[in-house]
């Protein structure tokens, strides 16, 4: 199919034009004299753009049709495939997510391109970066990741789309999470950018902001949506594995965190611009990291994709010559963005330094706990292992103070800050904070000591949040300030993307250590009681769905002899592989949700039914969802505030 | 590359082999605090031959005889230690989830606070 | 100076991820090696010779095969065992691990039996105590009764020769 070609060709049009991109200014430099350009930079960066999408485009095109001449439709899709899981199968393979990374990359490079900005010469060298990183991702989409591979003879059929990837969940949960590492390219251009210009203005800064908090924003959706995903999809209820790649996706994570804070700083004092750049050159690199970790095949992962060393080197060059550019430029020129301000403890920079070093240190230890086995095995021959038990231990003793520093940092002033002002200030919150504290301490004196801490620590920081919303309008009603409600977006964004980690912690604690789980032979008819609840194992029937054959059973779910609702697990054994997934079938509520799953038959009787099935109530678990979308509302509130200012 | 195809047909038969499945209700003891013990010991060990989950959620054979194994040791009497110490001598660390302390595990554990402290001073270190 | 510091982690680190690249993350390693053979209960199979611990000390080379017949690899590397069943003062005693005894004497008649003896191990139990995981795996046990080569997965034909090797090393000590 001639689609195909096409779409070979316009990646090799990417991969010629983002070489111009790069090349640009170079070229502009030891042309001076030249009134003419060689080709306009923002051109470049359109035509790259362009290319990509058609590519794309073509690709997606092959797997809709069910061209079975591609190796990688064959290998990922099926003509039975419902169309939406034709359409999002392009990426759940290697090549095809590889080549999304790549459009992204060249998406933002375009938008970017459309910035007016008033130093030409300083955008030019960001472009060329951000052309220099879509070269090297597309040169390794062809050489390694090629995803319009022919497969000789054609074949019939494909094998299939794996069947835990055929999810709604499939569609948003990477793009988010490209949308997120890939704006972090951007981020790292502009860093690096400004190394090569050797100064830094306000503006350039007013710019920086808010393609930082884009990235962040699309990582936190993207994350939390594999979190979700991760939770209703593989029927166990648990949200979060630490595992290699799940790691690889919370490492930059961290970093933005703390580079997001971090502008703020630069942005008011002027102070941690050395810190900001080298953070933004950190983020960058570590998602590039995460790519390699989880398609070289190094590490074991439930989320691997089909490993192949070759593409693990070539990603670790990549990975090497652009983290070590992106350094090496650091070193030679960060003396010029020094300054020689003192950062205090006690003052509003001294707080988010802690946090950016709380966050730092986390990333730091993920990593090293992610990638200790290969380290290990390397230089002591030892294998081991490195799980939950690992990180739990290490990460959670840095939880509780980062929470101490959030509630307290929001009320610290700029600049140097005096203990007994800051008593005076808070003197009614930490009242209110006590008597908060006892009645809660109160009514909640059984469950594990973890769950009691863990609670009263995020009650103490929704309660700061929501008393810092308060003192300002309070403050501002006594100065007389007309319309004494309309606070600074900032504290409304800081506030809520505070109240949303609160509503994480106490999600990620109810759904971890105050699980309840009932695990039994259940008969047709049987009520379990679980929480509150009885749930009865209503109906077993077999059904022909799409491209599966289902086990589809009913339970009802009563609460003190009142009918709640109809819950549906299911067992879906699919036609074209021997491939088993388990659906399980979920009720949301405020307090926790009824999680269903089954298993499989009790082959020992034969005259009734009676089934494996494993009931969960995991307590609070939906808080988690609504903290992540919390914290991106905090930072969409804070993006479209400076987003109107550029 | 040879020897990967015959690792993979020897580790298929696990992932295709849904004659055992994760843990079962004829599995679990009903005396609730040893299950419970049973469950957190499960949670540390390793499924050898999954991709990456522990013998708590696994389907497979090792990971069932192993939680049998655990139950049994505990109606015996052992400790928890006792029979992590156990599986630890013959499946060695790579079974360990939470790597036991030896020469060369000890920079990761104590990576995490050296490093929080160095830059803790690094960052607020008066300048002239 | 804290840069040579970083720099130097980085450099371990890299290495590290490119010694990773050529290795088998699944590999498990025996921690049996040079141990004497670990203590199991002889739980014997009918109409067939059993063996225990005591047996596996006696003069002479042997292997310890555990096995089952719904295993695809075992039935793979069965020609080659029965091979090595021919080797002088070379014994191979195997282990059932999770198998009908019917289904046994099935594969036996059908491929053949290299086994000097055969003990049952319905439970898994041996396996755990011997550090086994997967089938088949095959354990080479000295004169003296301690381990010194575990194979793990099916014993292929172009692995033959350096099992050999190592029997005729152990033969000679």
């Amino acid at each position: 199919m001639m689609v195909v070609e096409f779409g070979y060709i316009f990646l090799v049009l990417t991969i010629v034009f983002s070489f111009f991109q790069f090349c640009q200014p170079i070229l502009q430099n030891f042309i001076k004299n030249k009134t003419g350009e060689f080709i306009r930079i923002d051109k470049c960066a359109n035509i790259v753009f362009f290319s990509t999408f058609l590519s794309f485009i073509c690709l997606t095109y092959a797997f809709v049709v069910s061209d079975f001449s591609l190796e990688i439709t064959v290998k990922n899709s099926n003509s039975e495939l419902p169309l939406i899981y034709k359409m999002t199968g392009v990426w759940g393979n290697h090549e095809g997510s590889i080549l999304l990374w790549l459009l992204v990359m060249t998406l933002f490079g375009f938008i970017f391109s459309r910035h007016k900005l008033k130093n030409i010469d300083l955008k030019n060298i960001i472009l060329s970066i951000q052309g220099c990183l879509c070269f090297l991702i597309g040169l390794f989409v062809i050489v390694t990741s090629n995803p319009f591979e022919r497969i000789f003879p054609p074949k019939i059929e494909g094998s299939d789309l794996n069947p835990l990837l055929q999810d709604p969940g499939l569609a948003i949960h990477p793009p988010f999470l490209y949308l997120g590492y890939v704006g972090f390219s951007i981020v790292y251009s502009m860093a690096v950018g400004l190394l090569i210009k050797k100064k830094c203005s306000k503006d350039f800064i007013a710019l920086m902001k808010p393609w930082i908090f884009m990235s962040w924003i699309f990582l936190t959706i993207g994350i939390g949506l594999g979190s979700w995903w991760a939770y209703y999809e593989l029927g166990w209820g648990g949200f979060w594995f630490w595992d290699p790649v799940e790691n690889a996706s919370l490492l930059p994570w961290l970093t933005a965190t703390a580079l997001l804070h971090s502008i703020l700083v630069v942005e008011k004092k002027e102070t941690l611009i050395t810190w900001t750049i080298l953070l933004s050159i950190i983020t960058f690199s570590l998602s590039l990291l995460g790519t390699f970790l989880v398609r070289s095949g190094v590490l074991v992962s439930v989320h691997a994709f089909a490993n192949d060393p070759g593409r693990g080197l070539f990603i670790l060059l990549l990975l090497l010559s652009i983290f070590g550019f992106g350094i090496f430029i650091f070193l030679k020129n960060y003396k010029n963005f020094l300054d020689n301000k003192n950062i205090e403890i006690l003052s509003k920079e001294g707080a988010i330094s802690l946090n950016n070093i709380f966050m730092v240190t986390i990333s730091a230890t993920i990593l090293l706990g992610t990638i200790y086995p290969l380290i290990s095995d390397a230089f002591f021959n030892k294998k081991i292992s490195v799980g939950a038990p690992f990180f739990n231990a290490v990460i959670i003793p840095f939880v509780g103070p980062l929470i101490l520093g959030m509630i307290l940092g929001p009320f610290l002033k700029w600049g140097r800050d005096d203990i007994l002002k800051v008593f005076n200030r808070l003197k009614p919150l930490i009242i209110f904070l006590f008597i908060i504290t006892l009645i809660y301490w109160y009514f909640e004196n059984q469950g594990p000591v973890v769950s009691i801490v863990s609670f009263t620590l995020a009650i103490w920081l929704i309660v700061s949040s929501l008393f810092e919303i308060f003192y300002n309008s309070l403050l501002r009603f006594k100065n007389k300030q007309k319309e004494f409600w309309k606070l600074p977006s900032k504290i409304f964004a800081q506030a809520t993307a505070h109240i949303g980690v609160a509503l994480v912690i106490i999600g990620a604690t109810g759904g971890s250590v105050l699980k309840e789980e009932k695990i039994q032979f259940q008969k047709l008819g049987e009520f379990i009681k679980v929480h509150g609840y009885e749930i009865e194992f209503n109906n077993m029937e077999n059904k022909l769905i799409d491209n599966y054959r289902s086990d589809y059973a009913t339970f009802k779910v009563y609460k003190n002899d009142e009918f709640i609702k109809n819950l549906y697990p299911e067992k879906r054994y699919y036609n074209t592989g021997k491939q088993v997934t388990t659906e399980a079938a979920i009720h949301s509520t405020f307090f926790g949700d009824i999680y269903i799953a089954i298993g499989e038959r009790n082959e020992s009787f034969s005259d009734f039914q009676s089934w494996t099935t494993r009931i969960w109530f995991n307590p609070f678990i939906i808080w988690i969802w609504a903290g992540v979308f919390f914290m991106a509302s905090g930072g969409i509130i804070s993006l479209l505030k400076s987003y109107r200012k550029v | 590359m040879k020897n990967k195809i015959a690792t993979i047909a020897f580790v298929v038969i696990f992932i295709i082999n849904y004659e055992t499945k994760a843990i079962e209700p004829d599995e679990i003891l009903q005396d609730q605090i040893l299950e419970n013990r049973a469950k957190n010991i499960s949670k540390e060990l390793r499924c050898l031959v999954c991709q990456n989950e522990d013998i708590n959620n696994s389907n497979a054979d090792i990971a069932k005889d192993l939680r049998l194994l655990i139950r049994d040791e505990l109606l015996n009497g052992k400790t928890d230690q006792e029979i992590i110490n156990f599986i630890h001598s013959r499946y060695g660390d790579f079974i360990l989830y939470k790597p036991p302390i030896r020469f060369y595990t000890i920079f990761l554990w104590v990576f995490p606070f050296i490093f929080f402290f160095s830059f803790l001073i690094l960052f607020f270190k008066k300048k002239k | 100076m804290r840069f040579f510091f970083a720099l130097f982690f980085l450099i371990c680190t890299v290495y590290a991820l490119i010694i990773g690249l050529s290795k088998n993350p699944r590999e498990v390693p025996s921690t049996l090696i040079n141990q004497k053979i670990p203590n199991f209960e002889s739980i014997s199979i009918p109409s067939k010779k059993s063996f225990d611990a005591l047996s596996l000390t006696a003069d002479e080379v042997k292997i310890v095969n555990f096995f089952a017949s719904w295993c695809p690899p075992c039935k793979i590397e069965h020609p080659q065992l029965m091979r090595l069943n021919h080797i002088d003062g070379v014994k191979i005693y195997g282990i059932l691990k999770k198998d009908t005894h019917s289904s046994l004497e099935k594969f036996l008649k059908n491929l053949g039996n290299p086994y000097n003896a055969i003990v049952d191990d319905p439970k898994g139990k041996t396996g755990i105590s011997w550090g086994v995981y997967g089938l088949p795996e095959t354990f080479i046990i000295d004169k003296r009764g301690t381990i010194r080569y575990k194979h793990i997965g099916p014993i292929m034909e172009r692995e033959l020769p350096k099992i050999k090797i190592i029997i005729n090393k152990l033969h000679e000590e």
